[in-house]
């Protein structure tokens, strides 16, 4: 007769103590849930505060004047590209206008610089309504930086503009300049980007259609007398700086509304730390709670089993045999319940994220960092490698002739 | 079969009070020695010393020529030497009785051909794929035995191995104990009963922790 591997006899005795096992498990299952469960909402809490601010590009400062004068955008675009290496700054602004020739159409224009390779939805008015940047992300035709009498418009306009959905097609733009007469451009539409928002058209109180409508053309349709002269200009700089903090510490000294991503990185970086610091000590007592409700769990499963441990002594089984019978059913037990743990809080959070889009229509995205992941990981496997061996060294630790005299 | 050459010299033990004083016991194959005495006179205790499943306080403990240290792991020398039978069979209940009988052979690793004979000289076929709670006191006791008999020790301890049991079931273990003696097993058997007591050849009595011969 060939004798059984310790292992095999391990997930036997496992099998046969199942019912005990599953109340063990429930408790610690809920334990690694409460861990897990608090690391992935807390993270992902701070995730989706931030997540548009980390997600825009930290080089990024934007000047906008608080009147039509550019003066003072064009003495920061010198002083930083002189002063700041690696520093580029382009002046733009955006006008707004009405476009009769397709149903009255109100459009707001932002003139590009001519070499601009990169917009940002947040150019489209001088105020700030969200604390980042984002760039234009072109979904059909053609891109930036945009060629002479070219345009890129967004979804909706393109829908209202062209039904056929087809490009390139020509737009006529008519200009109000600040003399009162109005100049027309043609540009044609190679390119169409994605809506700032999902807002559908509409006509306001006047009968006059009111849509997303953004529409990217060149500085280059203008002459270099045509451009001052353009009515309603709302003059923005946009720099792209190695040394942002540096840049915005320039545009400070003037009068300008200024939002800077790499000051919204700062702020939110120390909210996030704020946050932290709290977050560590609600893990460390809730891994103290973890650990007393393990050792008790483990200590009540010991003492059902103490009985058997004294039969195996008696019969042979050396202190090593019966530590490493218990160290391995405690490891599958731990290790089974973490598992169950990361299921049940993978359902919660998926529930959570559907009930978040059905009910308030909101993207919720679940987000564990690598320090909560690697936190969880480590002190799961930990307190599940050090119970397990407390729990074997503890199964061998009492008199085998107690031991049987505890049935 | 491991040949046998056990002594125990002034052995003493005590909880509370003393339970055993200058114990002298000596032990070969083929010996068989029933311990009489009252409850709670120690009986348990000195078959668990001899067992080395608890540690003594004084006195000497020598295995074939080896004096043991009382406070060791002698787990090795119980799975090489001794078989133990017990009143409340302790049996593990969770598994199965082909299950409790193949339990020493996880700790010594050896492969044996004892088992089938075992289970054929004890008619324990029908019962193999039984778990433990649903047998008799008999049964239990010859499923106890089949397991102390595995490994072909050469020292049984059995600790009021009648006590729960019919005459019928009785005079059977009695004869088996008789039948592994003769094959050259020593047998140490703690009982109340003088009647089965008589089974062995030399019966000592303990009293007042001190043994003695009848």
């Amino acid at each position: 007769m060939r004798p059984e591997s310790r292992i095999h006899h391990a997930v036997r005795m496992l099998r046969r103590n199942l019912r005990s096992y599953a109340m063990l498990s429930i408790t610690l299952v809920f334990s690694f849930s409460v861990l897990l469960g608090y690391f992935l909402f807390s993270d992902s809490r701070g995730y989706n505060d931030f997540k548009e601010i980390f997600s825009s590009p930290r080089e990024i400062v934007m000047a906008y004047a608080r009147s039509e004068d550019p003066t003072e955008l064009q003495v920061l675009k010198q002083q930083v590209t002189e002063q700041l290496p690696g520093t580029g700054a382009y002046l733009y602004f955006d006008v707004s206008t009405r476009l009769p020739q397709y149903g009255d159409v109100l459009a707001n224009v932002s003139v590009l610089p001519n070499q601009a390779s990169i917009v940002f939805r947040e150019v489209s008015d001088d105020v700030i309504f969200e604390n980042y940047t984002l760039p234009v992300t072109v979904v059909q035709g053609q891109g930036f930086p945009l060629g002479e009498n070219r345009a890129v418009i967004n979804r909706s306009l393109f829908r209202l503009l062209s039904p056929s959905e087809t490009l390139p097609f020509t737009l006529e733009i008519p200009f109000q300049m600040e003399d009162g007469s109005r100049i027309l451009r043609k540009v044609e539409v190679v390119g169409v980007c994605e809506d700032l928002s999902e807002v559908a058209p509409y006509y306001n109180s006047e009968g006059v259609l009111c849509a997303q409508t953004q529409i990217y053309v060149s500085q280059s349709l203008f002459s270099t007398e045509e451009l001052p002269r353009l009515s309603q200009r709302k003059p923005l700089l946009l720099i792209h700086s190695n040394a942002p903090e540096k840049a915005a510490a320039y545009a400070q000294q003037f009068d300008l509304v200024l939002h800077a991503v790499c000051r919204a990185q700062n702020a939110a970086i120390g909210e996030l730390h704020a946050r932290a610091k709290s977050k560590a000590l609600i893990a460390l007592v809730l891994h103290g709670l973890l650990c007393l409700n393990l050792y008790g769990c483990f200590s009540n499963a010991l003492s059902d089993r103490r009985y058997e441990i004294g039969i195996k002594r008696a019969l042979g089984a050396g202190k090593g045999t019966i530590v490493g019978q218990f160290f391995a059913e405690g490891i599958m037990v731990m290790l089974g319940s973490i598992l169950l743990a990361v299921l049940l809080i993978t359902g919660l959070a998926a529930i959570y994220k559907l009930y978040g889009l059905l009910v308030s229509g909101k993207q919720w995205i679940a987000y564990l960092t690598p320090y909560s992941l690697g936190m969880f990981l480590v002190s799961s496997v930990g307190m599940s490698l050090l119970l397990s061996l407390l729990f074997a060294f503890r199964a061998t630790g009492t008199e085998i002739a107690a031991q049987l005299k505890s049935e | 079969m491991e040949a046998l050459d056990l002594q125990i010299s002034h052995l003493s033990k005590a909880y509370h009070k003393p339970v055993l004083q200058d114990v002298c016991l000596a032990l070969r194959n083929g010996s068989f020695v029933s311990i009489l005495g009252r409850s709670g006179c120690g009986k348990s205790t000195l078959l668990n010393i001899l067992g080395l499943i608890e540690p003594w306080d004084r006195g000497e403990y020598v295995l074939n020529g080896r004096t043991l240290h009382r406070r060791e792991d002698h787990s090795r020398l119980r799975q090489k030497y001794i078989g133990f039978v017990f009143q409340s069979y302790h049996l593990i209940p969770t598994l199965s009785c082909r299950e409790n009988i193949l339990l020493p052979l996880l700790y010594s690793r050896q492969r044996t051909k004892r088992f089938e004979a075992l289970v054929e000289r004890l008619e324990l076929e029908p019962l193999l794929h039984r778990r433990v709670p649903t047998l008799s006191g008999g049964e239990k006791q010859r499923v106890a035995i089949a397991r102390a008999l595995l490994q072909d020790p050469c020292l049984i301890l059995a600790d009021e191995p009648t006590g729960n049991l019919d005459p019928k079931n009785r005079d059977v273990i009695l004869s088996l104990f008789r039948q592994e003696q003769k094959e050259g097993r020593a047998i140490v058997m703690i009982t109340h009963d003088a009647e089965a007591a008589r089974a062995a050849d030399q019966v000592l009595h303990l009293e007042g922790g001190v043994l003695c011969e009848t």
